[in-house]
């Protein structure tokens, strides 16, 4: 005579179990999502600090463009420094009613000074130079002009600073570039 | 004979009961669509981030190429008699296409084209040892020039493309040449092509870089051309380019001629300049007409206008679309429409300025 054992019974998931699985993909899920919610503000975040960038740079090549030479002529033979002190590069297009490459005020970088300041839209675009920002307004870019100390009748330093408005200055997303010009 | 003896301390074997399988349907129904909601919209948000960020890469090299060669625009011999700017003799910034094929014609203007003309530092660059017998003979270069590798021709090579151009004062005559072949021994250049005219003694003889950007508008793409041989693709999906130039306003605002000389741009002794005062001293945008109207400046085939020389800064926008079709909706945001209805899967065009101050075209 044989004896056998009974296998054991297949039981199914018990409703306690379906709920557990339920919470784990539920957390993993969430987990994801988090997962992309930061790759979509670092996408977003490199843009602001790419139009952050090429917005100091124009501001930069716009202060590069100003004369800042040297003027040569050959009879008489004549040399002499040729200076900007009057274009105002805070309008759009700039006008003659500013300061050129005047050294600026103390403070330019720090606060919204009257012709070292404007705002600029999402795009990119001048938005205004008024000291209320206008409601297109998205960036806020600010310069400096300084004389090097160790030879301000010919080199200049130049400060420009964008950050989004709603972050301030100090936002991780602000760009700061510095140059210097020398007269040629 | 098999006898059946039950496990002891196991359940009798039971199945699902009917409200059991409900609720784990229900359950398992509720979260498949959760998941799929989810797998649905992540996989959306990532495409469209994925094009995102191609769209701004190919915004970057873009830019960062065009930027690249607008600053070193001008850049001129670097050695010898001969050293200074190109904006001294002609014109390195051109609103046109410029090239052996298919260039615009002289004294025109494209607001969608701009040609750039540069030395660069390290290539060969020397000066005319002769006057040239007659336009088709071999030029006759100074081998021993400053920065010329002995016994090599100062460097030149078939296959170099080079500029020729008389010294300043002499009339900005200028053309650009694809060397053919180099006399080591003889110190001669012989082009592909006979010049349009024979140089003079001093003429200076330089490796060239010229890069013309052009949008093809029919494929949507940023092109870059050598003027030579090379035309291919920088950029896809660009569906917008202009360049804009803001100049020196003062009449003077250009290179004066050398002493005893004259020049397109100025008259008489001592030289008065002919450019018009724009006034005020803040670069001023300069017109299609004001670029094309005059004073002409050197000699055909390679007239240009005199205002070209008082170019101070240029302005680049550039927009380019998403790659994809299916990002693309319709309206004022989409230069091409697309096959987007939906809020999510929606990538607007990416428009774009910059503004580069050439850095020798305000230096002589």
């Amino acid at each position: 005579m044989r004896t056998t054992v009974e296998p054991p019974a297949s039981a199914g998931f018990a409703l306690l179990e379906v709920l557990i699985t339920a919470v784990l993909v539920v957390s993993v899920a969430a987990s994801a999502s988090h997962v992309i919610a930061i790759t979509v503000r670092a996408s977003h975040g490199a843009r602001v600090r790419t139009m952050t960038t090429l917005l100091a740079a124009e501001k930069m090549e716009q202060l590069r463009s100003l004369a800042w030479t040297h003027v040569t002529t050959s009879g008489p033979a004549i040399s002499m420094s040729s200076s900007d002190v009057t274009t105002d590069l805070s309008r759009d297009p700039a006008t003659d009613s500013g300061p050129g490459l005047l050294p600026s005020p103390a403070g330019t970088l720090d606060a919204n000074i009257a012709d070292y300041f404007d705002y600029l839209d999402a795009g990119g675009r001048w938005a205004g130079r008024d000291e209320s920002p206008p409601p297109s307004s998205v960036y806020i870019r600010r310069w400096a002009v300084e004389p090097l100390a160790s030879d301000p009748e010919n080199i200049l330093v130049f400060r420009v600073i964008v950050a989004p408005r709603d972050g301030g200055m100090a936002s991780s997303d602000a760009a700061r570039l510095v140059s210097i010009e020398a007269r040629k | 004979m098999i006898a059946r003896v039950p496990r002891e301390g196991l359940a009798e074997p039971r199945g699902f009961s009917l409200v059991e399988v409900l609720i784990a349907s229900a359950v398992s129904c509720a979260l498949l669509s959760v998941l799929l909601q989810f797998a649905v919209s992540a996989q959306t948000s990532l495409s469209v981030q994925a094009d995102v960020a191609d769209m701004q890469q190919r915004l970057r090299v873009a830019l960062e190429s065009i930027r690249h060669d607008l600053l070193l625009a001008g850049a001129g011999l670097s050695r010898g008699a001969a050293r200074g700017p190109l904006v001294n003799v002609f014109a390195p910034i051109v609103p046109a296409r410029l090239g052996v094929v298919d260039p615009d014609p002289e004294l025109s203007f494209q607001f969608d084209r701009i040609t750039i003309l540069y030395v660069p530092e390290t290539r060969a660059q020397t000066v005319l040892t002769a006057d040239m017998a007659d336009p088709a003979s071999p030029i006759p270069i100074d081998g021993s020039a400053p920065g010329c590798p002995a016994a090599s021709a100062c460097a030149f090579a078939p296959g170099v493309d080079a500029v020729i151009f008389e010294p300043a004062g002499a009339g900005g005559a200028h053309e650009l040449i694809t060397v053919l072949a180099a006399d080591v021994a003889g110190n001669t250049v012989t082009p592909t092509q006979p010049l349009s005219r024979a140089y003079a003694a001093r003429s200076a003889v330089a490796a060239i870089v010229q890069r013309t950007y052009y949008l093809d508008r029919t494929r949507r793409r940023l092109m870059v051309y050598d003027g030579v041989r090379s035309d291919v693709p920088l950029v896809d999906h660009v569906v917008d380019l202009r360049f804009a130039y803001y100049g020196d306003p003062r009449a003077e605002g250009v290179p004066p001629p050398p002493a005893g000389a004259s020049s397109c741009a100025f008259a008489g002794s001592p030289p008065v300049p002919l450019l018009a005062s724009l006034g005020g001293t803040a670069p001023k945008p300069l017109s299609d007409s004001q670029l094309t109207d005059g004073p002409v400046c050197g000699l055909a085939p390679n007239r240009f206008d005199a205002d070209l020389l008082r170019i101070r800064r240029v302005a680049v926008t550039i927009r380019l679309e998403a790659e994809s079709a299916e990002f693309r909706g319709r309206g004022s945001a989409f230069a091409t429409a697309g096959l987007s209805r939906s809020g999510t899967k929606y990538v607007p065009d990416l428009q774009t300025t910059i503004q580069v101050a050439p850095r020798n075209m305000n230096r002589w």
